[in-house]
């Protein structure tokens, strides 16, 4: 009677260890073919707004009645080498810049703490290939918070401002909301 | 006669023992190959989407859109005007649907877009190039700067406004 219960514990034990080895297999299968993100193709989309941006007609013109409208690559690079200068509707450039960032941002990324995308960050930074003075902060606007954030993904793009260089870089922070 | 009873009781527990274990293999393989199946699907779906999405990445660079000043990512919004007139270009693209939607339509339902015709161009918000109306497709877009001439004054200038390149190609795995 003994022995024949030592048998059958040995059975559950039996069964027991396979189960677990089987479960550990399927984890092990889960996280090697789990599909992966697709934070880059995201990101990608982000280059491709700054890289329209750079683009878009603004409301800047510097000769009255004249329609030679600043483009927003334009104005970038004025708003790093001459940030005090009046566009013709009194504003300044970087004025413009900031109100022409939001206005398109807010068209396209629909940013609020209820929404997908929770806030935003563009930061516009000089350098200079092999100089001292890197990254250096030109311009920098936000909208939201950067808390709980689920994800961040941005892009860039480059304004040429000689000797060196303007980095546009924008970043975005996705929320719960945003996971449906 | 006892112990060659009990030696039947333990092969009828070993046997059914030996059935449980296999029906539990097969069932964890069935399970495995459920889930290998469905990556492979979502795989090729997303594969299909990544193509479109490079695809369309590359069309504002062909010459059928490409803005004549050398500007990058810019479409000519008259170019893509013409086009929208001519129904051969349904053959000569993958896509079930090109369409190009301007920045003012972003956050509206599509029945709500003005769609854009010689009658109201350019005071309109979709330009639809092409729709081959398929019942199931998946969508890509691509943002891009939608340029054309413009006079004030009695001047001319490019403006540039912000648009989404759109592209969509067929959802073979929605179709029942």
């Amino acid at each position: 009677m003994i022995k024949n219960h030592k048998g059958q514990s040995e059975t559950v034990g039996f069964v027991l260890i396979i189960i677990i080895v089987t479960l550990i297999i399927l984890i092990f299968l889960y996280f090697l073919f789990r599909p992966t993100s697709n934070t880059s193709t995201t990101s990608a989309d982000m280059t491709y707004l700054l890289s329209a941006f750079d683009e878009y007609t603004t409301n800047c013109t510097f000769i009255p009645d004249l329609p030679q409208y600043e483009t927003g690559k334009d104005l970038i690079s004025e708003c790093y080498s001459n940030e005090g200068e009046l566009c013709v509707n009194g504003k300044t450039v970087c004025q413009v810049l900031n109100d022409t960032i939001k206005d398109v941002i807010g068209k396209t990324l629909d940013i609020g703490q209820n929404n997908q995308n929770k806030a935003y960050r563009l930061t516009i930074k000089y350098f200079v290939k092999g100089s001292s003075e890197q990254n250096v902060t030109k311009f920098n606007t936000q909208e939201g918070n950067f808390v709980n954030c689920t994800e961040r993904y941005g892009g860039y793009s480059i304004v040429s401002a000689s000797p060196g260089s303007l980095e546009v870089r924008l970043e975005v922070c996705k929320g719960k909301n945003g996971e449906n | 006669m006892k112990k060659n009873k009990r030696s039947q009781v333990r092969m009828q527990e070993m046997a059914f023992m030996l059935v449980g274990v296999i029906m539990f293999f097969v069932f964890v393989g069935l399970f495995g190959v459920a889930i290998l199946f469905n990556m492979l699907r979502n795989s090729a779906q997303q594969t299909a989407e990544n193509n479109a999405l490079a695809a369309i990445k590359n069309l504002a660079s062909s010459p059928e859109f490409y803005c004549a000043t050398s500007k990058t990512n810019c479409i000519d919004s008259d170019k893509a005007m013409a086009l929208s007139n001519i129904p051969d270009y349904k053959k000569f693209y993958s896509f079930s649907r090109l369409e190009i939607i301007k920045s003012s339509a972003f956050k509206k339902n599509p029945s709500d877009m003005v769609k854009c015709t010689m009658a109201n161009y350019p005071d309109c918000e979709e330009i639809v190039i092409y729709d081959k109306n398929v019942a199931y497709e998946k969508a890509v877009s691509s943002y891009v700067a939608l340029c054309r001439i413009e006079v004030e004054n009695g001047a001319n200038y490019q403006k540039c406004e912000l648009a989404k390149l759109v592209a969509a190609t067929e959802d073979k795995s929605s179709k029942k």
